[in-house]
């Protein structure tokens, strides 16, 4: 039986095999195989090959479009159509960076402000009232007091000087930045802090967010907004000898903008202390180690410098609100307070601080507008150069230019 | 019924002459520096009655089906060619190509002629050739014929190469990927059909 089927299917096969391939195929066949024998010949590419090449070329566009757009979003990438905004903006100011700091990526470069800047081997000595910029890192310096500091491709390094140092918001998974100061080293991933620093003494105050501070040994804290690290050079002077101040003590937090005022005065008048806040009086060097005064002593001291209590109380709950990132909040406490004032000059700080919290909190429309009739309203004010840095980082339209 | 079927891993007696199609004389290499063209060209002239024949039997006899694959087989050689040129068993090569693309593009076929897909692409269903068109006359043959094209393409080929081309079954389970006891699974369940048949139509004859 078996030999039977193989039988019958061996015949089948013959009869299959009596089929031969019409002469209208071979001929196809063949012409085909010539066609194919000359590309290969050539070596010209086939269809199947070019499909290939286009499908790869599409997916490398892709990957660059991709590429190209995060480094748009990064903020060191917006950091660059920035700087080419602020210089278009500033034009020969905006170029004038510091001295000898040309070619280094991470330069710190000058912004604004009434700056001089002297560069002496890698130690800058910048002047107070100065803005400065270090692009890369997306780093804010205003200088509050005459000082000198050092640019690292990870941050700086402050020597002396009192400085307001404000910082973009590090990408997640990206390193911190690092500020050095005598003591230590603080990282930062976005926050706004002052560092005071001078040969035998310093201390830093975070308005918002947190940053991490290290000291000599390697030990590290935490610090959360309204606190304070201080230092001092150890009585042989070989050492630091670091404290952290965690009383919330809310005259610590009072408006920068108002210190800052407190600077501009003093430098007016020639004489320490004069229009200063009772937070500015204690963080100045001059006037000694700050104490943990009362809230209470520090807001009857404004009111016998000039400023009514409530005003005071205003600005302490509004950097409170701040510090904690509840922009809204402080938003409303100031625009309550702003009604209030009848000084030109403190409804001016208390217009540009609205400013920062709008910006805060990412209106950047209501802060473009909120910017313009700041200019309007003070166009000899003393945040001119920051605004119109503002107004260019915020790539806020001209005023008056169509929507 | 017949006794079932042993896996044989010994030498099975040669196919007769009608396996001669897919024994052709021996292919003698071109020089290596030949155009490629012309290599191919050589091994066409040498192999496409076996590879057609080999096209045309796991094809169920459709014509235009194995021309197709035919000039698929010469087409992918020239990827091959000079390596083929020189291998000791070319026939060897295109056999099992030839078998391999088969197999495969009755795969692609069985997917391409399912309902829902003819459906979306508007297209009817071939027709396979009759026995009768293939000159298949006798009923028993005939019956044959149909039955083993109602089978599974894989089946189908190992029971060819079984029978009809003496390969064992150790050859053929290497040819199309599979375990030697899977092959000869595939081979007894065609006999069993055939034989099934045999005796429908025997009850039916009385």
């Amino acid at each position: 039986m078996g030999s039977d089927l193989a039988q019958r299917i061996r015949s089948i096969d013959v009869q299959l095999g009596a089929v031969e391939l019409s002469p209208a195929a071979r001929a196809r066949i063949r012409n085909q195989i010539a066609t194919e024998g000359e590309r290969f010949e050539r070596g010209r590419v086939s269809p199947r090959a070019w499909s290939a090449v286009a499908f790869a070329g599409g997916g490398a566009a892709c990957v660059l479009l991709l590429w190209g757009a995060s480094e748009i979003l990064d903020p060191a990438g917006t950091s660059v159509s920035e700087l080419r905004a602020v210089q278009t903006e500033e034009g020969v100011e905006g170029a004038a960076a510091a001295e000898g700091a040309e070619g280094a990526a991470y330069a710190l470069r000058e912004v604004g402000g009434r700056c001089r800047i002297e560069r002496e081997g890698d130690v800058l000595g910048v002047t107070r009232d100065c803005y400065l910029r270090m692009d890369t890192l997306g780093v804010d310096v205003r200088v509050m007091r005459s000082g000198s500091l050092v640019e690292s491709e990870q941050g700086l390094r402050v020597r002396d000087g009192w400085m307001m140092f404000e910082v973009e918001e590090v990408q997640k998974g990206a390193l911190p930045v690092v500020v050095q100061v005598p003591a230590g080293a603080i990282a930062v991933l976005g926050t706004q802090f002052s560092v005071f620093a001078d040969a035998s003494r310093g201390h830093v105050d975070l308005i918002e967010g947190s940053i991490q501070f290290t000291d000599g040994l390697g030990q590290v804290t935490l610090i959360e907004p309204g606190e304070r690290v201080t230092w001092r050079s150890s009585d042989a002077g070989a050492t630091w000898i670091t404290s952290v101040d965690r009383a919330l003590d809310p005259t610590k937090v009072v408006s920068r903008d108002l210190e800052a005022t407190a600077v501009e005065s003093r430098a007016a008048t020639r004489q320490p202390s004069v229009g200063a806040s009772a937070n500015a009086q204690r963080r100045r060097p001059s006037s000694g180690q700050a104490s943990s005064g009362a809230t209470n002593g520090a807001r009857k001291r404004q009111e016998t410098q000039g400023y009514p209590a409530w005003l005071a109380e205003a600005l302490v709950d509004v950097q409170r609100l701040r510090a904690v990132r509840r922009y809204r909040e402080a938003l409303r406490v100031l625009e309550r307070t702003r009604r209030k004032v009848r000084d030109a000059k403190v409804a001016e700080v208390l217009a540009y601080e609205a400013g920062t919290l709008l910006e805060s909190l990412g209106d950047t429309k209501a802060a473009c507008e909120h910017w313009h009739a700041h200019t309007r309203d003070y166009p000899n004010g003393r945040y001119l150069h920051e605004i119109r840095l503002r107004l260019a980082r915020s790539e806020c339209r001209p005023e008056g230019a169509s929507h | 019924m017949s006794p079932p079927l042993h896996v044989v891993q010994g030498q099975r007696e040669q196919g007769n002459a009608g396996a001669s199609k897919v024994k052709p004389p021996k292919y003698l290499p071109y020089a290596a520096d030949r155009p490629i063209g012309e290599l191919v060209d050589g091994m066409y002239r040498h192999f496409h009655v076996m590879v057609f024949h080999l096209a045309l039997r796991y094809g169920q006899g459709n014509r235009a089906w194995a021309e197709d694959t035919t000039q698929d087989v010469f087409i992918r050689l020239f990827k091959h060619a000079r390596r083929v040129n020189e291998m000791e068993n070319v026939a060897g090569w295109f056999y099992r190509v030839t078998t391999n693309l088969c197999l495969n593009r009755l795969r692609r076929d069985r997917f391409l002629t399912a309902a829902p897909i003819r459906l979306f692409l508007q297209q009817s269903r071939t027709r396979p050739p009759t026995p009768e068109e293939l000159g298949l006359v006798q009923d028993d043959l005939r019956r044959v014929f149909e039955v083993v094209n109602a089978m599974p393409s894989k089946a189908r080929a190992c029971f060819y190469m079984y029978h009809c081309d003496g390969k064992r079954q150790v050859e053929i389970a290497e040819i199309i990927g599979h375990s030697t006891s899977y092959v000869c699974k595939l081979i007894q369940r065609v006999e069993t059909e055939i034989h099934a048949a045999d005796q429908r139509e025997e009850e039916r004859n009385g």
